[in-house]
C-alpha cells in the first residue's frame, strides 16, 4: 500500500566522456523520494553526489552522457524530456541551492529582480506586483530585509547571499529541493541557522527535499532518510535512525565510527585506510573492495545488489557488518 | 559621483597641459622650421625668409613661444596656421566633422559587428563555424593595412567600380550643389543625426532593462530598425538628399575596410570573455532556473561579457578622434588624421597643437564619459 513516489530514480548510469576514457560519475544508482521527506546524501568529495543532482535537473556539462535508468518525476521519466521540457521542469519542479551559492546571483543585476526572473518564467501571467510581494515575503521568510531584494549581489553578505538562493529556490514553490553542500561557504554558527532555517521551511511547505553533504553530522540534522555513496554507487540507504543505530555496509560503518555519537562519548575513529578509486578506472566487484575489512573473494568479482533487507532499508554488500544495535 | 567628476576635470586640465607642453617641445626640437618649405622657391630670398620667421615669431624662445600660445588659447584663439594661412580654428572645424563621422560609423559598425560575432562563437564552440570564423578573424586581424585598404580599392573601386576612389565627395556632382551648402554642413548634420539616434537607443535601452527579453530584445529592435528608418527618410526627403547619399558612397569602402580589419579584436575578445563568462556559477544557476538558452546567453552570459568589450571600446576613442593616418592617407579622407601627419612634417606648429588640442580634450572628455557610462553597466563599481 506505499504511497507513489515523487521522484524515482532507477538504474542511473553516467560518464563524463575524457580524453582518457569514460569517467563512472554515477552507475546503477536506484532510490525513491515521497513526497515531503527529506533524504540526506552522504559521501566523500568526489564520490559523485553533485553529478546527481546535476543529472536530476539534467544540467550536466556537454561531455556527460547519462547512459542508462530512468528519472521518474511523477511517473514521467526525465531522462526522455527535450531540452523545451526540461526548461519547465526545472525551477518550477526541482529546483536547487547550489554548492558554490555564494557565486550564483548575477553580479549586474538586482537580487530581487533575478528571483522576480525566475517566478515570471514560470508564471508567465503574473502581475508584477504580485510577483514583487511573493519576493518580499519570501526575503521574511528566509529573515533578510525585504527592502534588500533593491540591492545588488555585492552588496549582501555571504549570509545573506545564501539565504537570498534559498528564497530564489522556494520562488516557484516546488516539489523537489536540492541543496548541494548549501552551508559549506558559510561559518558555523551561520551555517547552522541556515541549515535548521531551510528544513523549517521545507517542512512547512511540504516539498520534498535532497539534502547532499559530505558530513554525516549536517544531514543527521536534517534528514529522514540517509543515503550514503561510494565512488558513483549507492552503498547503504534506509531511514536516519536506522542508519545510525544499526548501520550494515562496512563503509557505512567506518563512517559512523569517524561520527562522534549524539549523545555519548566520542567514540575512536575507526581509521579507513586508503583513498577513493579514480572513477576512470574503478575496481572490479564491489567498489569499496580495496579498503575494505570485511571484503571477501566474491567481491572482487561481482557487484552486490542494491537490495532491500527489509523496512525500506537498502543494502549492497556481499558481507555486511553483523546485526548489532549501536549503542550510543 | 559629482565630486568624482570635478576631481576627474582637474586631472584632465593637468594632464592636457604636460602633454601639450612635450609636444609644444618635441615639435620645436625637429630641425627646421616652416619657412623651409620656401627654400626652393626663387621669389623668397632669404631675407624675406628671415622676415617670415620674425612675423611668425619663430626667433624668440620655444618656451616663450609656448607661453605665448597657452595664453592666446586659453582667451579662445588657437593662431594662425602658416600653411593654410587662416585661424587653425577654420581649419580644425572644417576637418574634424569628416573624421568624427567616419571613424565613428567605422567603430560602432566594427563592435556591434564584433560583439555579435563573438558572441556566436562562444555558443558555437567546438564547430565547424567556429572555427571557420575565426580563422578568417585571425586573418584580417593580422593582415598589413596599407597593403589591404590598396587591394580592396584596386578590387571594388578600380576593377569592379562598385564604389568610387578615394574623397569623400564627387567634386562634379558638387559643383551644381545648391549657394552656400557645404560638405562640411552635411557631415555635421549627419552627426547630430547619429547622436540623436544613439541617446534615443540608449534610452530605450535602458526602459527596458528590466523587461522579458522577448519583450525588450524586440522592443530594442524596433527602435533601432524604426529610429533608422526614420533618419533615412528625414535625409531622403531633405533637399540635400544627393549630396549626403553622395558622401555616405564614399564612406561606404573605407568603412567595410575599417570593420574588416577591426572586428576581429573586439570578437576574439568578446569570445574569450563570453567563454569564461560561461563557467561562472550564476549561468548554471540561471540555466537551472529553466531560462531558455537564448536568455541565459543574452541577458546573462553576453551581458556581464559585455564588460571588458566596453572598456576596450573606451580605449580605442581617441582613435576615432585622431582617425587613422593610414586610412585617411590611403583614402585622401582628407581629416584630422591626415592634417596632423602633414602639418607636423612641415613644422606648422599652431596647426599641430589646435590638433593636438582637439583632439586630446575630445579624447579625454570621451574617457570620462565612458568611465561614467561604465559605472552604469557594471553596479560593482562605484566611483567615491
Ligand atoms: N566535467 C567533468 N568531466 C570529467 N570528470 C568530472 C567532471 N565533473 C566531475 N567529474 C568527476 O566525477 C566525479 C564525481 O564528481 P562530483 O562533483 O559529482 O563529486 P561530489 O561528490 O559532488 O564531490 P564534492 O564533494 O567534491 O563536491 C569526480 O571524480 C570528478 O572528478
Ligand atoms: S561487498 Fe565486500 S568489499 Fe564490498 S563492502 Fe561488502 S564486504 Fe566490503
Ligand atoms: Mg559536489
Amino acid at each position: 500500500m506505499a504511497e507513489k513516489p515523487l521522484l524515482s530514480v532507477r538504474n542511473l548510469t553516467m560518464i563524463y566522456k575524457t580524453r582518457k576514457g569514460p569517467v563512472s560519475a554515477i552507475d546503477d544508482v536506484s532510490f525513491d523520494l515521497k513526497r515531503g521527506e527529506s533524504l540526506g546524501l552522504v559521501g566523500e568529495s568526489g564520490c559523485g553526489k553533485t553529478s546527481v543532482a546535476m543529472a536530476l535537473l539534467r544540467l550536466l556539462p556537454d561531455n556527460a552522457q547519462i547512459t542508462g535508468g530512468q528519472i521518474l518525476l511523477d511517473g514521467t521519466d526525465l531522462t526522455q524530456l527535450s531540452e523545451d521540457e526540461m526548461q519547465h521542469v526545472r525551477w518550477k519542479r526541482i529546483s536547487m541551492v547550489f554548492q558554490a551559492a555564494m557565486n550564483a546571483l548575477d553580479p549586474v543585476y538586482k537580487v530581487g529582480d533575478q528571483i522576480i526572473e525566475a517566478i515570471e518564467r514560470h508564471e508567465r501571467d503574473i502581475d508584477p506586483a504580485e510577483a514583487r510581494r511573493r519576493v518580499e515575503a519570501l526575503f521574511k521568510l528566509v529573515g533578510i530585509d525585504p527592502k534588500m531584494a533593491d540591492r545588488y549581489p555585492h552588496e549582501f553578505s555571504g549570509g545573506m547571499r545564501q539565504r537570498a538562493i534559498i528564497a530564489m529556490a522556494l520562488a516557484c514553490n516546488p516539489d523537489l529541493i536540492i541543496a548541494d553542500e548549501p552551508t559549506t561557504a558559510l561559518d558555523v554558527i551561520v551555517q547552522d541557522q541556515v541549515l535548521r532555517e531551510l528544513r523549517q521551511v521545507q517542512k512547512q511547505m511540504g516539498m520534498s527535499m535532497i539534502y547532499i553533504s559530505h558530513d554525516i553530522a549536517v544531514i543527521a540534522e536534517v534528514a529522514e532518510r540517509i543515503a550514503i555513496m561510494y565512488a558513483g554507487r549507492l552503498c547503504e540507504l534506509a531511514d536516519a535512525v536506522e542508519i545510525f543505530k544499526r548501520p550494515r555496509h562496512p563503509y557505512t560503518v567506518a563512517l559512523m565510527s569517524a561520527f562522534p555519537s549524539i549523545v555519548g562519548e566520542k567514540r575512536p575513529l575507526v581509521a579507513l585506510g586508503g583513498e577513493p578509486p579514480d572513477l576512470l578506472f574503478p575496481p572490479p566487484g564491489c567498489r569499496f573492495h580495496p579498503r575494505c575489512p570485511r571484503a571477501l573473494d566474491i567481491c572482487k568479482q561481482q557487484q552486490p545488489p542494491f537490495e532491500d533487507i527489509g523496512g525500506g532499508h537498502y543494502l549492497a554488500c556481499w558481507n555486511p557488518a553483523p546485526m548489532v544495535e549501536v549503542q550510543s | 559621483m559629482l565630486k568624482y567628476i570635478a576631481n576627474r576635470l582637474l586631472q584632465i586640465v593637468v594632464t592636457l597641459f604636460i602633454f601639450f607642453a612635450l609636444t609644444y617641445f618635441i615639435l620645436d626640437a625637429q630641425p627646421g622650421d616652416i619657412t623651409l618649405q620656401y627654400v626652393n622657391n626663387p621669389k623668397f630670398t632669404k631675407e624675406q625668409r628671415e622676415a617670415l620667421r620674425r612675423r611668425l615669431g619663430l626667433d624668440k624662445p620655444a618656451y616663450v613661444r609656448f607661453f605665448q600660445w597657452m595664453g592666446n588659447t586659453l582667451r579662445g584663439d588657437l593662431g594662425e596656421s602658416y600653411q593654410y594661412r587662416k585661424p587653425v580654428m577654420d581649419v580644425l572645424l572644417e576637418r574634424a566633422p569628416r573624421t568624427i563621422f567616419l571613424f565613428l560609423t567605422a567603430t560602432l559598425i566594427e563592435f556591434f559587428v564584433g560583439y555579435w560575432l563573438g558572441r556566436v562563437l562562444a555558443w558555437q564552440r567546438g564547430t565547424g563555424l567556429e572555427y571557420g570564423i575565426t580563422v578568417v578573424g585571425a586573418f584580417f586581424y593580422t593582415v598589413f593595412t596599407p597593403w589591404f585598404a590598396l587591394m580592396m580599392i584596386y578590387l571594388f573601386g578600380f576593377t569592379l567600380k562598385w564604389f568610387p576612389i578615394g574623397k569623400f565627395l564627387d567634386v562634379n556632382l558638387w559643383r551644381t550643389a545648391p549657394k552656400g551648402l557645404t560638405a562640411n554642413q552635411i557631415f555635421i548634420n549627419l552627426l547630430v543625426t547619429m547622436t540623436l539616434l544613439a541617446v534615443a537607443l540608449v534610452v530605450v535601452y535602458y526602459l527596458t532593462r528590466r523587461m522579458n527579453p522577448y519583450r525588450a530584445s524586440l522592443i530594442r529592435w524596433s527602435a533601432l530598425i524604426g529610429g533608422a528608418a526614420i533618419a533615412v527618410g528625414y535625409w531622403a526627403a531633405s533637399p540635400v538628399a544627393k549630396y549626403a547619399g553622395d558622401i555616405l558612397y564614399h564612406m561606404a569602402l573605407p568603412i567595410i575596410v575599417l570593420t574588416l580589419i577591426n572586428f576581429s579584436g573586439t570578437m576574439l575578445l568578446t569570445r574569450t570573455t563570453m567563454l569564461e563568462t560561461l563557467r561562472e556559477d550564476y549561468i548554471m544557476a540561471a540555466r537551472a532556473k529553466g531560462l531558455p538558452e537564448r536568455v541565459v546567453r543574452d541577458k546573462h552570459a553576453a551581458r556581464n561579457a559585455v564588460l571588458p568589450v566596453f572598456t576596450s571600446l573606451i580605449i580605442s576613442l581617441p582613435f576615432i578622434l585622431g582617425g587613422g593616418i593610414i586610412t585617411e592617407t590611403v583614402f585622401s579622407w582628407e581629416g584630422l588624421g591626415l592634417t596632423l601627419l602633414t602639418a607636423s612634417t612641415t613644422g606648422d606648429i599652431p596647426l599641430v597643437m589646435g590638433s593636438f588640442l582637439f583632439i586630446g580634450t575630445l579624447a579625454l572628455l570621451a574617457h570620462l564619459v565612458a568611465d561614467v557610462a561604465y559605472a552604469f553597466l557594471d553596479p560593482r563599481i562605484r566611483y567615491a
